[in-house]
């Protein structure tokens, strides 16, 4: 396995734009960020980090091959949300922003390649996902996904009690308060 | 044939004039605000009193609040079946036994008085906890738009997925970024706040004197940052301008008397205070040193003014509220400590309050002693966080009875912040020396957030389920000039599978049917920006029906987009 990250950026390739995938109409991806004038980073598909699939869309294998471990029992849940993060992480680095989606199903609709390179960082066969399309914990509760800005994204899953909001809770970075400035005065800020 | 060496005379109003003009034609935004703010001020005089006085005031919902269960439908609403069967257990009854915890039914005027709304349209209720809200909006000081959020180009259900979508929806940072910018679709540059102030600010107040058009009570924010880089955003605490640190509150260990800078007290912190300010009003001939000196400078002149401002706000006293000195309180701390159901006499009435509050007592203060502050046209950023309950967000009832949600709390706390404001707002109309010329339409609140909550709820415990990010939202807008006792835009029909709703998702997330533009043009004009100057503060405007225009038909979902309906502010 070639799990070294994509020498994307260097090379001169333009990203190939294969069909598109079977993916209902009303959810095809498009990079709302082409105002800004932000492109996906330029990538050679070529290289082995890349596999492409008979239906057009790219796997791309390091992440794929490491969400494989998601929900191993072996490993402890908060290693789960890490894999996610991470997989979110690299759908960034090319699209140069995060997935847009306000629900679950969107950000795995997004990795499985509604996007658009139809790049796809999880295997949409993966016994992670069910069959409303959703990314799903080891308690079989689908994750949250809380999309903060367009370069974080909290993931959070409900725990054991399979009730999100509880002590038990598992997430790796601490929940953003909004416009909070209740310490306003004690910083002096 | 013109003779080329006959003299053209031009005035300097003139070429003014000619030349913005000319600017909209070849320059961006900038060029041309650039232009209008010059000739705004050649044309105004020099602006040496105040007079006209008009404060609008920007309240942010950081988070995203509920819209949906802020602004619901009421009895007989055409979509009150659909809340009912889809929003699950975030839905409130109308009625419950005890009827202690019901939503306040309100009536909408511009929707009964409109032949063409469909039976019932005019039927609204307010969240439980929103009581003063609804005495607020009958007697006409509250309006809602319905549905607003941020657009690109109108755009509907049907055409989602082909038009230019705002970047980033669903996401915090960039949607509370793009509700205070307007311009969705360009790197963020400048607020429309702070675009208003550019231009209006020469030509209302006193020139290179007293305190920003622009005053912060939420540090520094997205909405009054200025384009031309003229008017910088001013930030003020809760209890006042910041201070300087190590010198005691106001100045106590280092000045005789805080409202004069060089009455040193003769010790080591008065010294140090002389010396540091003696340094600062060096000049230097590096930009940057110097340039920090006079922000330093400024920083000090303004905490004077704003000093002078508090005083004179607090010298107005509370008929009845009393402190645990037996002193009374402020009329304007005595209000909101009263209306939050807090004992005067504790020794931490004060500290007590929600933040919410607390800063609408500065911008109250800052109002009543606006004489003090040399602006005619004012421009105050408050926030209130707290608002992304995605769980925890409804109230429930156990064996002990009604268990407050978030969502409750918030509203609570909404409610009594607003009723105290406005309350505050109508007695300073009234006060023989403070009010002076003030009047009660002199000011307008209205109210933002990052978007609105999904309709259907993410979970089925009543208890800990919450809400997810959405789109379009409702909004609220407060003061006497504003056309009240109605709700604005368009009312969603409620289905989360329906026509109304972003395609691919089931939860109910509004596609906006008015854009912020829309909503907070008549703020501009209110203000004093001319009908040919619209365009330059809200420059995708263009892109949308035109906010003025009051008839409408809210039945026909394709006339929608082609007429906005957000005449709200009278006058104008």
């Amino acid at each position: 396995m070639d799990s070294g990250p994509p020498s994307a950026g260097t090379l001169p390739t333009s990203a190939p734009r294969p069909p598109t995938p079977n993916l209902p109409p009303e959810t095809r991806g498009v990079i709302r960020s082409e105002f800004f004038g932000v492109e996906p980073l330029a990538l050679d598909l070529n290289i082995p980090v890349f596999k492409q699939q008979e239906d057009g869309r790219v796997l791309k294998t390091d992440v794929a091959e490491q969400l494989d471990g998601l929900n191993d029992p072996e490993r402890e849940p908060v290693e789960d949300i890490q894999l996610l993060t991470s997989a979110v992480a690299s759908y960034r680095q090319i699209f140069r922003e995060n997935p847009i989606a306000g629900e679950n199903r969107e950000v795995v609709e997004a990795l499985t390649g509604n996007n658009p390179y139809q790049m796809m960082f999880i295997d949409p066969s993966h016994p992670a996902i069910n069959s409303n399309n959703e990314l799903m914990d080891r308690w079989k509760v689908p994750y949250q996904f809380h999309p903060v800005s367009r370069d974080q994204m909290e993931i959070r899953s409900a725990g054991v009690d399979r009730q999100f909001g509880t002590a038990d809770d598992i997430m790796i970075e601490e929940p953003v308060q909004f416009g909070n400035f209740e310490n306003f005065e004690d910083n002096g800020q | 044939m013109r003779n080329p060496n006959k003299k053209i005379e031009m005035s300097r109003r003139g070429f003014l004039a000619r030349s913005a003009c000319a600017s909209m034609g070849v320059g961006g935004v900038v060029n041309t605000l650039a232009h209008m703010r010059l000739m705004e001020g050649a044309l105004a005089n020099t602006v040496t009193s105040i007079g006209d006085y008009k404060a609008a005031i920007v309240l942010f919902h950081f988070g995203a609040t509920d819209g949906n269960n802020m602004l619901m439908p009421g009895s007989g609403h055409p979509a009150r079946s659909n809340y009912e069967q889809h929003r699950g257990v975030l839905a409130l009854p109308l009625s419950s036994p005890g009827g202690t915890n019901d939503p306040h039914a309100i009536v909408a005027d511009n929707l009964a008085a409109d032949s063409a709304a469909a039976a019932g349209a005019e039927n609204f209720a307010l969240h439980p906890e929103l009581g003063d809200l609804k005495t607020m909006f009958d007697d006409g000081e509250l309006a809602f738009a319905a549905n607003v959020g941020t657009l690109v180009v109108p755009t509907t259900a049907a055409t989602y997925n082909s038009v230019p979508l705002p970047p980033q929806l669903f996401s915090h940072s960039d949607q509370q970024n793009q509700w205070q910018s307007s311009i969705p679709d360009k790197p963020f540059q400048s607020g429309w706040s702070g675009r208003i102030a550019d231009l209006l600010n020469p030509a209302w107040n006193i020139p290179d004197g007293k305190i920003s058009m622009s005053v912060s009570l939420s540090g520094i924010n997205d909405n009054q940052v200025s384009l031309l880089g003229d008017v910088s955003q001013y930030s003020v605490t809760n209890n006042g301008a910041i201070s300087l640190n190590g010198y005691g509150t106001n100045y106590a260990n280092a000045l005789t008397d805080a409202s004069n800078p060089t009455s040193y007290i003769r010790n080591a912190n008065g010294r140090r205070l002389k010396a540091f300010q003696d340094i600062m009003n060096y000049t230097h001939d590096h930009l940057f040193e110097e340039n920090y000196n006079v922000v330093v400078r400024r920083a000090r002149e303004n905490e004077g003014f704003i000093g002078n401002a508090f005083s004179a706000a607090n010298s107005w006293l509370h008929p009845s509220a009393v402190d645990n000195n037996g002193n009374p309180w402020g009329f304007i701390e005595g209000t909101f400590i009263l209306q939050n159901g807090i004992n005067p006499a504790s020794g931490t009435a004060l500290n007590n309050l929600p933040s919410l509050s607390r800063q609408l007592i500065s911008i109250a203060k800052m109002i009543a002693g606006r004489n003090s502050l040399g602006n005619s046209r004012q421009l105050f950023f408050c926030s209130y966080g707290g608002h992304d309950t995605h769980q925890d967000q409804g109230g429930f009832s156990n064996g002990a009875g009604y268990v407050a949600g978030d969502l409750d709390d918030n509203m609570a706390t909404l409610n009594n912040a607003l009723k105290a404001f406005n309350d505050v707002m109508k007695a300073l109309a009234a006060e023989p020396t403070l009010g002076g010329d003030f009047n009660y339409n002199d000011f307008i609140l209205a109210s933002h957030s990052d978007f609105n909550r999904t309709f259907t709820p993410n979970g089925s415990n009543p208890g800990s389920s919450g809400s997810d990010h959405a789109w379009g939202t409702n909004v609220y807008m407060m003061g006497g000039d504003v056309r009240g006792k109605n709700v604005y835009g368009y009312y969603p029909n409620l289905n989360p599978t329906g026509n109304w709703t972003t395609p691919g998702s089931s939860r109910g997330r509004w596609v906006p049917t008015s854009a912020v533009e829309q909503f907070s043009a008549p703020i501009a004009k209110w203000l004093g920006i001319a009908d040919t100057e619209i365009g330059t503060i809200f420059p995708n405007l263009e892109r949308f029906a035109d906010p003025f225009t009051a008839g409408y038909d809210p039945t026909n979902f394709n006339s929608i987009l082609s007429n906005a309906n957000m005449d709200w502010i009278a006058g104008i």
